[in-house]
């Protein structure tokens, strides 16, 4: 009996073996399976998420497996890898790209992205945007999609009202502030001009334009880190500031905001201006309900002009895929990298699924209304490839939002970027509501920022 | 007749019933009604949010009444993917890990009133070590060790996980105190097994007691959120506080665009609490009479 | 064959009789040996093996000795966290016990049973919700525009800058601490008044003791022995606040109220840093042990417990 048992299990075992070489044996480059733990990218529930990894695996010729945890990213995944699982690609953020490369855990991308016929194009990805995944030269992960900028959204129905002209407005720190107070003028109860999240610094950088100065960490000559805000040259820019919050034009709840606080604001049209991404510009105006465009009216402005005459914009930090040095499929994982950032694959993860988020109609894309009620992102709203062809209209307000790209530019970034924003917070805080002058606040940022060994 | 200790004016003004006196009573009755605002108000506002239309929600001035009343924010959690499968799993869980739960605090709490018991002391003080314990000591080991057991997307390891609570155990141990030893002592004489002393004195006499660490211990599963995220990935098994997680606080990349309304975050809140409350006023009863002994004679 | 070693080895003897007469007992308390030994000392256990590592999410750790404590304990705002915790912890446990004591003396005051069970209700309710909630509720309400300074300026008086002004931070973390935890205490001690023997308060009425008198000479001593209770329980939970400051904590009033939790989920676990964030949870669990100590021995606790 146990002889029978054993031989049975032998020839199930074979059986299952040769049921496994088969697909390799039909298939001319099947890359296999490929593992993904994502955060964002992919089905907005389970069942759609099934439905996209199997598109994807069809766009790469092999097989994807999507894992997302239900909450807390980073602590799920810190489980996951510690008790040895192996994935071949994960969704990162920039500081766990730079944790986790520092630690030595991460595949070396380089050769492969410089022999690659769509990652090495540099028509698809600007060789320049390889530097934000760049440590000690070499390249250690892949891009999720384009991070857009973050720009001036002011409400135009508001303006309107105030009998202002937008494209008058003059892109200098008195222009806005003129803006400013014509807008108050004629909001009504609780309204304020102009709003912002202080804690997260978001967005300050179009008016740090008005002193030539770029947000985040700046290299001296001999190499060596600082903050541009938080010099000497920055003082008018929290002057002015300042001023805002004593004449009332800005919210004072601005400094204890979330985004989610500043955004609700905004949609409920009891704020003028705040700073936000390009592609908010578009979902103020679609998610603000009743309220478009009578009340609400969202358009895109520059803010203000630097002394060479450009704008000055933030774009975001990048969302990356690393490959671990535990993963089964490197090469597939790659494959995975390079679909993303071909039209299929931007389109994967704009619009969506092919049958379920949208459908072919006479070579024309027609949405669904699964596909119209997620916003056309499935992780990239704006997909890796310079080259992608938007086949759907973007949102309005986006596409105009869209033109104010080139001035974008990126912050550069480190592992010290938290603090350095918690501590440039704390004393923004206290110059605007006055506690401190802007000279006694941006010598106290200097101070706490070399104390706590950031710069 | 017995001497008066106190003044006689004020045995004149006492009042018929063991009360205060009116300007103390109308005192407490005002400090309480403070008390009663301050408490509520907040919660009211976040039942009014919830009551409120998508966009009205996001308004930041909706108090203490709905602004354009809707069920709008309801309807979204309604029809989430596997919420009802969400509250099976919980109320599975919850239940069946509240009853385990406080069979073994109450058997650990009547071997911690053992006097002569060997080792007694030190077994008390292991017990209360694991309270000090940090979760972030043992966060990144969960799955790994609930791997190693087998107890990855399994009802048994979501009721496994937490299943011994030292609190329990030092509450049921004070509880049991109060339980005259004669009593034990006589059916120890009588040759009852230590077990049937256990089930058929300690429990009865300690029935408000094992109500109390019941309704604590179920809240406790009930909200319980970080473990069950880390050991299940299969969303048929997801708790209720998963699933809301999930749906009210959407993780999206930096630029990204997933927005929820406000008052759909507020009737998760509503709908996590609901049941909870109605527990509550269910245990009140038996609340005040068995956090009473423990605590007492603690 | 000494002396010595004859009464030792008949007190080993006696022990092992008495185990084994205990036998039933123990198997009691099997269960437990068995959950803490895996799903806590053993966890306990590699944590503090991390402690002294330098842990890589993927691959084998580097031993590095006290490293990760030398960074912690030099790192000043770890020093800040803990200053913090020690003193936001330790008041906050005494506030709450006192309002909750005075609450629930009042509250028993109530002849109205509808009302004082609809008083209890609504105290304990805050208990039911998680900081994500009741830290987003206080935002709004304490707000420059919210409820609060709404009222305020209605009553012509001065905005307030809870969130904004580092001289509120402790202030707004007590007060929301006491209001999201009262309702529980005021339970355990409701309970405890609740069963004072009636006849206390005859004699003392018949004495002509007013009402007053009687609650602070019956009551209180009465409720004492729960106070005391609570103050041990308590303090193993005093360094233990993170949801309430992570969902709280504001640029200006950050460094007031920062704790040692939330340091360790920054410094440690955003940051990948397994090593960092196990050596300061340990030290955690020691101070905790110590503060469980001392306060034990200020509350005389074993006075009245048996162990």
């Amino acid at each position: 009996m146990r002889l029978g048992k054993r031989f049975s299990s032998i020839l199930l075992a074979f059986l299952m073996l040769s049921l496994l070489a088969l697909p390799s044996l039909a298939g001319a480059e099947d890359i296999g399976e490929v593992k993904i733990l994502t955060n964002v990218t992919g089905g907005k529930d389970d069942e759609e998420m099934l439905l996209f990894a199997e598109a994807f695996g069809k766009g790469i010729n092999g097989t994807v497996i999507m894992e997302k945890p239900a909450a807390n990213y980073g602590e799920v995944m810190m489980n996951k890898l510690n008790a040895g699982e192996q994935y071949d690609l994960l969704y990162v953020s920039l500081q766990q790209l730079y944790d986790m490369q520092v630690d030595g855990i991460l595949t070396d991308l380089t050769d492969w992205v410089k022999a690659s016929p769509i990652l090495g194009d540099p028509e698809v990805v600007p060789t320049e945007e390889w530097e934000q995944l760049t440590i000690d030269g070499r390249i250690w992960g892949g891009f999720n999609k384009t991070e857009v900028h973050k720009l001036p959204a002011v409400n135009k129905a508001v303006a309107d009202k105030a009998d202002v002209n937008l494209d008058e407005v003059e892109p200098t720190l008195d222009g806005y502030y003129e803006l400013f107070k014509k807008l108050q003028a004629v909001g009504g109860e609780g309204f304020y001009a102009f709003n912002t999240h202080i804690p997260g610094l978001h967005d300050l950088q179009p008016w740090f334009a008005a002193a030539d100065l770029k947000m985040g960490f700046a290299k001296n000559e001999d190499g060596s880190l600082y903050v541009p805000v938080a010099t000497e040259a920055a003082i008018p820019v929290w002057e002015w500031f300042a001023k805002l919050y004593a004449e009332g034009l800005m919210d004072p709840d601005a400094l204890i905001n979330t985004t989610g606080d500043m955004r609700n604001k905004m949609m409920a049209g009891s704020t003028g201006l705040v700073v936000d991404w390009a592609a908010w510009v578009g979902l103020y105006n679609v998610r603000s309900g009743d309220n478009y465009p009578e009340v609400v009216n969202v358009v895109p402005l520059g803010g203000v002009k630097n002394s060479k005459g450009d704008f000055m914009l933030s774009r975001g930090d990048p969302s990356i895929w690393v490959i671990p040095i535990n993963a089964k499929n490197p090469e597939g994982a790659f494959k995975a990298l390079e679909y993303m950032a071909t039209q299929e694959g931007g389109m994967l993860l704009s619009i969506g699924i092919e049958g379920h988020d949208y459908n072919m109609v006479d070579g024309k894309v027609v949405m669904t209304e699964v596909g119209l009620s997620h916003g056309n992102d499935h992780g990239a709203p704006v997909p890796t490839s310079r080259k992608f062809e938007f086949l759907v209209p973007l949102n309005p307000g986006f596409a105009e939002a869209m033109e104010f790209l080139p001035y974008g530019s990126l912050e550069l970034s480190n592992a010290n970027t938290a603090t350095y924003k918690e501590i440039v917070a704390k004393h923004a805080t206290e110059i605007i509501t006055g506690a401190k002058t802007a000279s006694e606040g941006v010598a106290a940022m200097q101070a706490e920022l070399k104390d706590r060994s950031v710069i | 007749m017995r001497t008066p200790i106190f003044e006689r004016s004020e045995r004149v003004s006492r009042p018929f019933r063991n009360q205060l006196r009116p300007a103390e009573r109308v005192f407490n009755w005002v400090l309480l009604m403070l008390v009663f605002l301050i408490m509520i108000l907040p919660m009211l506002n976040v039942l009014a949010i919830s009551f409120s239309s998508n966009t009205a929600s996001q308004v930041a001035d909706v108090t203490l009444w709905p602004k354009e009343f809707s069920t709008e924010g309801y309807t979204f959690i309604w029809n989430a993917r596997n919420l009802g499968q969400a509250f099976k799993n919980s109320s599975f869980v919850s239940v069946v890990g509240t009853f385990f739960t406080v069979i073994i605090s109450a058997m650990a709490g009547y071997v911690l009133i053992q006097r002569e018991l060997p080792f007694r002391k030190a077994i008390a003080t292991g017990v209360l070590i694991t309270m000090m314990i940090p979760g972030d000591l043992t966060l990144v080991s969960i799955f790994s060790l609930n791997k190693s057991l087998g107890l990855i997307d399994s009802y048994l390891g979501l009721i496994l996980n937490g299943l011994v609570s030292a609190f329990s155990i030092m509450l049921m141990r004070n509880y049991f105190l109060s339980v005259p030893e004669s009593l034990s002592e006589s059916a120890r004489i009588d040759n009852a097994s230590e077990l049937r002393i256990f089930f058929s004195i300690y429990l009865p006499l300690s029935l408000p007691g094992l109500a109390a660490i019941t309704f604590l211990d179920f809240i406790g599963k009930w909200n319980s959120f970080m473990i069950p995220l880390i050991i299940t990935t299969k969303p048929e098994l997801f708790t209720l506080p998963i699933i809301l997680r999930q749906l009210t606080q959407p993780t999206d990349s930096t630029s990204g665009v997933l927005q929820v309304y406000d008052n759909a975050r507020m009737a998760a809140i509503v709908i996590t609490v609901i049941p909870l409350l109605l527990l509550y006023s269910l245990a009140q009863r038996f609340l005040i009479g068995g956090l009473t002994l423990g605590a007492s004679k603690g | 064959m000494s002396t010595v070693a004859r009464p030792d080895r008949a007190a080993r003897k006696r022990l092992f009789r008495k185990m084994r007469q205990y036998r039933a007992i123990y198997l009691m308390i099997v269960p437990v040996f068995v959950y803490f030994a895996v799903f806590t000392f053993y966890p306990l256990g590699l944590g503090v093996v991390q402690s002294f590592q330098r842990v890589r999410l993927i691959g084998a750790p580097v031993y590095i000795g006290t490293d990760n404590y030398a960074f912690v304990l030099n790192d000043p705002i770890f020093i800040l966290s803990m200053r913090n915790s020690i003193v936001v912890g330790t008041v906050s446990l005494f506030i709450n016990l006192a309002v909750s004591l005075v609450l629930a003396i009042s509250i028993n005051e109530i002849r109205n049973r509808f009302a004082k069970s609809l008083i209890q209700t609504v105290t304990f309710l805050p208990y039911l919700f998680s900081w994500t909630v009741v830290g987003g509720m206080w935002l709004q309400i304490l707000a420059h525009n919210g409820m609060v300074n709404n009222l305020l300026a209605a009553l012509g008086l001065e905005r307030l800058p809870f969130f904004t002004s580092s001289a509120w931070g402790r202030p707004v973390i007590l007060f929301t601490n006491a209001w999201k935890q009262a309702g529980y205490f005021i339970v355990l001690y409701l309970a405890s008044i609740v069963s004072i023997d009636p006849t206390l308060y005859e004699a003392a009425r018949i004495d002509g003791a007013s009402r007053m008198k009687q609650i602070r000479y019956i009551i209180l001593p009465q409720a004492w022995p729960t106070v005391k209770t609570l103050l041990v329980l308590g303090a193993t939970g005093v360094l233990r606040n993170f949801d309430q400051v992570l969902m709280m904590n504001r640029p200006a009033t950050k460094d007031s109220i920062r704790t040692l939790l939330l340091y360790i989920y920054e410094e440690g676990i955003t940051k990948l840093k397994i090593g960092t964030a196990t050596a300061a949870a340990t030290i955690v669990m020691l101070l905790t042990l110590v503060i469980t100590v001392v306060v034990r021995r200020i509350a005389r606790y074993e006075q009245d417990a048996s162990y």
